[in-house]
């Protein structure tokens, strides 16, 4: 919708078809966009994989529609074009009245799930006294903005973020790693691969798509950020409100609501919060000559700053080893990623290994480096060209195009693009589970900036 | 109604929007001897429902020109100046 709207701006007529499902959230995009009389048309959901009979059929009985909004001028609105639109949230001070402080907060968590501003669960009312708490976590400007998030391009300032912040329970103290949070997920880099989404693409899929935060450094300790056992589990309050925090400023600032304009079909649990730190104590980061370097060490930071890294994280994937200490803890790893039920239809996505400490000893007392490992992975996840053409029938051009110009079908492809794609770290207590989450497209990192304080 | 004697103020967490407004693009007063854009967003779908659009569009118009920009979201300055280059644009969101 917003490349139509750039368009559209240039001077050149548009019309979107979209299916039913998006007719609404492309609707908020024109009006969150200032052109809000841009022409859609909708069609039955879904298109993709229809034969083309159908497609066509489908198209035929809408092409006046499409035929007159490019013939017919779209209503032009009241305001005059170029005027700047500012829109601030309306009340900014919303007041509850109640009998008692219990009536008052049932009616306050009624009200903002109403509005559609939480997650589901009870929030802590955000009071101005409880939001210059929270403002005490940072020496950042309160007017300062962070980002903007889609879909509605809200400011993410220090104070909004502080907001949310109050509203998952957070302690002021995790301010820092929530605003590092905010810029990875809204860094270009985060946008980089042949599907340049990023978080917009985040906000929006169909897909469940959600942010995985891995926070490493010396602040993981210092905030009790978990990363042993249950490191994805209930029970820790850093990693329950660090990942609870982001997903209430995409929300809120980011203008997201689940069947309304975010159209994951299922969406999952680790929406609501999904943050873990790397467990840069164990010995494999430690020992011998091929000790392995902590993730933002590889990524370019020193290793006494601490930092988020952002992931556009699918579902994770359960990688089951009974203590068989080899390589074959790798080939779990490879069927887990390399199976019809995930194959990827961009080789340029990335993949991060939550290696549990029991594997990562293993490979690391059988003499595997993080970049042994990486190419294992990347050297035996493959398929015949057949069974991924079945998946995705050409020409079909997010695909590189020596792969389309493969004739022999018995020809083996790397389901990934470079050993590169593969990122590992180590979480979570001994035990023969290890998990691999699948990233949408590439993952960002961002330094905390802890308050100087 | 009871007696509501605990008043809470609470903050909006909305975030403040900015942007500009526009109006829609003059539109034309036929599509023969135009060329048309085709715009995919990188969904399987999308080329194919374009496909479709193309056909019934050179059933109906003469001398329509066609070219497929089989792009995704967020495509970029340059390649939305390519399109706007063309005389119009149909879109597919191909999910």
């Amino acid at each position: 919708m917003r490349d139509s709207i750039g368009i559209e701006r240039l001077g050149t007529p548009t019309v979107v078809l979209l299916t039913e499902p998006f007719s609404t959230t492309a609707k908020l995009t024109a009006e969150l966009t200032g052109l809000e009389a841009l022409p859609t048309v909708s069609i039955p959901h879904p298109q993709a994989g229809l034969p083309r009979d159908v497609v066509y059929q489908r198209i035929s009985a809408v092409i006046d529609d499409i035929t007159s909004a490019l013939f017919q001028t779209p209503g032009a609105g009241e305001v005059v074009a170029g005027t700047k639109i500012i829109k601030k949230p309306e009340p900014e001070v919303i007041v509850i009245s109640g009998e008692s402080n219990s009536d008052a907060l049932r009616k306050v968590n009624r009200h903002f799930y109403q509005e559609r501003w939480t997650d589901g669960f009870p929030i802590v009312p955000p009071t101005e006294e409880a939001v210059q708490g929270m403002l005490t976590g940072t020496d950042r400007d309160p007017s300062e903005i962070v980002a903007l998030i889609p879909l509605a391009y809200g400011k993410a300032t220090i104070r909004n973020i502080a907001i949310n912040c109050v509203m998952a329970g957070a302690e002021p103290e995790y301010m820092p790693v929530v605003i590092a949070a905010v810029e990875a997920i809204t860094d270009p880099q985060f946008a980089v691969g042949v599907q340049a989404w990023g978080a917009a693409g985040m906000q929006t899929t169909t897909g469940p798509v959600t942010p995985l935060l891995i926070v490493s450094g010396p602040v993981a300790k210092d905030l009790n950020i978990e990363s042993g056992y249950g490191c994805f589990s209930r029970g820790h309050q850093a990693n329950a409100t660090i990942g609870r925090a982001l997903r209430l400023i995409l929300t809120n600032a980011g203008g997201a609501y689940p069947g309304i304009n975010d159209m994951k079909g299922q969406g999952g649990s680790q929406e609501f919060t999904f943050c873990v730190a790397e467990q840069e104590e164990n010995r494999v980061y430690h020992q011998g000559a091929k000790a392995w370097q902590p993730l933002h060490v590889e990524r370019g930071f020193p290793r006494e700053t601490s930092t988020v890294t952002a992931v556009a994280a699918w579902p994770p994937l359960n990688i089951e080893d009974f203590y068989d200490c080899s390589p074959k803890i790798l080939d779990r790893v490879v069927a887990a990623i390399s199976n019809l039920a995930v194959v990827p239809y961009t080789l340029d996505r990335e993949c991060v290994l939550i290696l549990n400490p029991t594997h990562a000893e293993c490979l690391a007392d059988a003499g595997m480096s993080k970049d042994d490992i990486r190419q294992y992975v990347y050297a035996n996840a493959v398929m015949p060209w057949r069974w991924y053409k079945e998946q995705y029938p050409g020409p079909f051009r997010l695909q590189p195009r020596w792969m389309q110009h493969i004739v022999d079908e018995s020809t083996t492809v790397h389901l990934f693009e470079s050993p590169e794609n593969f990122h590992i770290i180590v979480a979570g207590g001994p035990c023969p589970y290890s998990q691999v989450v699948r990233a949408s497209y590439k993952i960002a990192t961002k330094e905390i900036r802890l308050p100087k304080k | 109604m009871g007696n509501q004697r605990i008043k809470w103020e609470v903050l909006n967490p909305n975030a403040e929007r900015e942007m500009v407004a526009g109006t829609p693009a003059p539109r034309l007063p036929t599509l023969s001897g135009k060329k048309i854009g085709l715009f995919a967003n990188g969904k399987p779908g999308a080329e194919v429902v374009l496909d479709s659009v193309m056909r019934l569009l050179q059933g109906k118009f003469d001398n329509t020109r066609f070219e497929m920009f089989p792009l995704f979201l967020n495509v970029g300055e340059e390649n939305i100046r390519k399109m706007a280059a063309c005389d119009a644009v149909v879109a597919a969101i191909g999910d």
